[in-house]
């Protein structure tokens, strides 16, 4: 036997040992463990809605769904047991918290780009990606306490199949559960939906529709369509100089034609905030459309969408028109989501 | 552990198996590739930079551009015809946007090849296309007609020391861009390549039949008639035939 594989024999041996005894805690070996045959879930994406791509190593399941719920309403995830995801993202506010920044978790099945500054808007970045951060770098997740739990290592092996739970687990448990945030039942959705039944616009909302879709308010060009949000990254002339917090995208990507370019938020319950923006520096509604009607600042890197003919650096709304923009915006609250069991606390 | 000895090889000889089948789907060489680019260095759009002048003289910046590609037609030199359906939205910052199948062979008779910068009349209402992460934002409002803009192209410009923005929006029926490209000997070599590159002139679009101003024309498009009338037919002048 020569010394090259007398070496290797070591080395394999050694390999082997060491995954043995990593892969399998105390608590694996005396643990009573359930089934693993998760059950495919599929999603319920309302009418007109994109398509929702699922990892293929993440499919939508009922015990994987049922864990992230449990595990985004449980402190157990913070390093101190001080918060749980719903802490923060309050379900009667539309999964974010009154008079902060906080950017809502609604439909973030069909999310591109995360966080007000695209922190995560590199190619392929998904929830389960986001999650895995919020896990091991914003609630600096103790696994250990959730694999010594007396119920979560059984439910971790219905979901997933593993004995031994990493923050892996836990995040793409967080991503399913995340993916079912799904609001698309408000009243504008039931008006557009035509059935017999179905509510009407007021004669305000319905002038506020059409100012929303029109080049008047000319919300449309980055709220449009079904999600109220194209993902995408714009600098809405809130700032000429950008300090700090205000630099934006320019912050995660160093360019600087990123400067004060932020996420455009969906306004899907925008109605139930009161802090807006990425600074949350305006704290109502109408105090968003004030600054879109009179409060824009020019910098080389507005948005063009901005900058219309006799329209420069403000849309110059009357009163009223900013009262119908308003009863519209209303319109988008989906109470159904507010109070849908299924995403509350188990 | 015995079991782990044994499983260790046996996980490597499937790892191997799987690495010898990837990409072994063939590629589909039977019908026409169109390939879209452009005659300015495309890493501008992302960095600001005033790249080129404008007839007008103005220089410009491109933030955004993202157009329809549709209804494809090619006469042939016995003059029958055949068409393809395909339709493509092209985002000049998205490389796969830019080369897509036709559901058709390319021919070495072929003779002139028409298409539509946008979308034909029975695909441009509200919901026609299926809605995707990709093309949301390309929905033309409901109360200003629905559909679809058949082209975002927007920027800024540098008139004298002062910087403004422009949003060169197209779209509704009558603004439709016809696009007609005589192939002449360059029908053969499409043929046997099966590809085509089609190439855009960003100054094109400001400067053929109509030098376009943004101080007299207008920097922003959308509902306004003259302007998109003036761009829509300069717009039937942009691409050129690359092969």
């Amino acid at each position: 036997m020569t010394r090259q594989i007398r070496a290797f024999i070591i080395f394999l041996t050694v390999f082997v040992l060491t995954l043995a005894v990593s892969c399998e805690s105390e608590n694996a070996d005396n643990f009573d463990w359930p089934d693993y045959d998760p059950t495919p879930i599929e999603l319920e994406i309302p009418g007109g809605f994109p398509p929702v791509i699922i990892p293929p190593d993440n499919p939508l399941t009922k015990e994987g769904i049922n864990l992230g719920r449990k595990l985004y309403h449980d402190k157990i995830l913070h390093i101190d047991g001080l918060l749980s995801c719903s802490s923060c993202h309050l379900q009667e506010y539309g999964f974010t918290s009154p008079g902060t920044a906080i950017l809502p978790h609604i439909n973030l099945a069909w999310s591109r780009n995360f966080m007000w500054d695209g922190k995560f808007d590199m190619i392929n970045v998904n929830l389960e990606y986001v999650s895995l951060f919020e896990v091991e770098d914003f609630m600096q997740t103790n696994v250990s306490r959730l694999n010594e739990h007396e119920h979560y290592p059984g439910l971790f092996y219905e979901a997933f199949g593993v004995k031994e739970i990493t923050s892996t687990e836990i995040a793409y448990a967080l991503a399913q559960f995340m993916r079912t945030q799904v609001s698309g039942n408000s009243k504008y959705d039931q008006v557009l939906a035509e059935g017999i039944g179905t509510p009407v616009f007021t004669e305000q909302e319905m002038w506020g529709y059409e100012l929303f879709f029109s080049e008047t308010g000319d919300c449309f060009h980055c709220h449009g369509n079904k999600l109220f949000t194209d993902n995408k990254f714009y600098n809405i002339g809130l700032d000429s100089v950008f300090e700090g917090v205000n630099k934006g995208l320019y912050s995660v990507t160093g360019n600087p034609a990123d400067l004060g370019k932020f996420k455009v938020p969906t306004l899907r319950n925008a109605a139930l905030r009161n802090g807006f923006m990425h600074d949350g520096r305006f704290k109502s509604l109408r105090e968003v459309i004030e600054h879109y009607n009179s409060g824009v600042l020019n910098s080389p890197t507005l948005d063009p969408v901005m900058t219309k003919p006799g329209k420069e650096f403000g849309l110059g709304l009357s009163a009223d028109e900013i009262d119908a923009l308003i009863a519209f915006i209303h319109t988008l609250t989906d109470e159904e989501f507010l109070s849908r069991e299924e995403l509350g606390p188990p | 552990m015995r079991n782990l000895i044994i499983f260790l090889p046996v996980f490597g000889l499937v790892l191997l198996g799987c690495n010898s089948d990837r990409n072994s789907v063939e590629p589909d060489d039977s019908t026409l590739t169109v390939y879209v680019s452009f005659n300015f260095d495309l890493s501008h759009i992302a960095d600001g930079t005033f790249f080129t002048k404008t007839e007008a003289g103005y220089p410009i910046s491109i933030s955004r551009l993202q157009f329809y590609l549709s209804d494809w037609l090619v006469e042939r030199k016995d003059g029958s015809t055949i068409n393809s359906d395909i339709v493509s939205l092209i985002d000049a910052q998205d490389e796969d946007s830019r080369r897509f199948s036709l559901d058709i062979e390319a021919g070495s008779d072929w003779e002139t090849m028409h298409f539509l910068i946008g979308l034909p009349t029975y695909l441009n209402h509200t919901n026609a296309l299926e809605n995707t992460l990709e093309n949301q934002n390309m929905a033309w409002p409901d109360p200003m007609g629905g559909g679809y803009h058949f082209l975002k192209l927007e920027g800024r410009f540098m008139d004298g020391e002062d910087e403004y923005g422009y949003a060169m929006h197209i779209g509704t029926d009558p603004y439709v861009i016809p696009v007609q490209m005589h192939l002449e000997d360059k029908a053969e070599v499409i043929s046997q390549s099966g590809e085509i590159t089609l190439e855009m002139s960003i100054k094109e679009w400001f400067a053929n039949p109509h030098t376009y101003d943004f101080n007299q024309d207008g920097n922003y498009s959308m509902g306004d008639t003259s302007a998109m009338l003036m761009l829509a037919q300069n717009g039937q002048h942009v691409f050129t035939l690359k092969n």
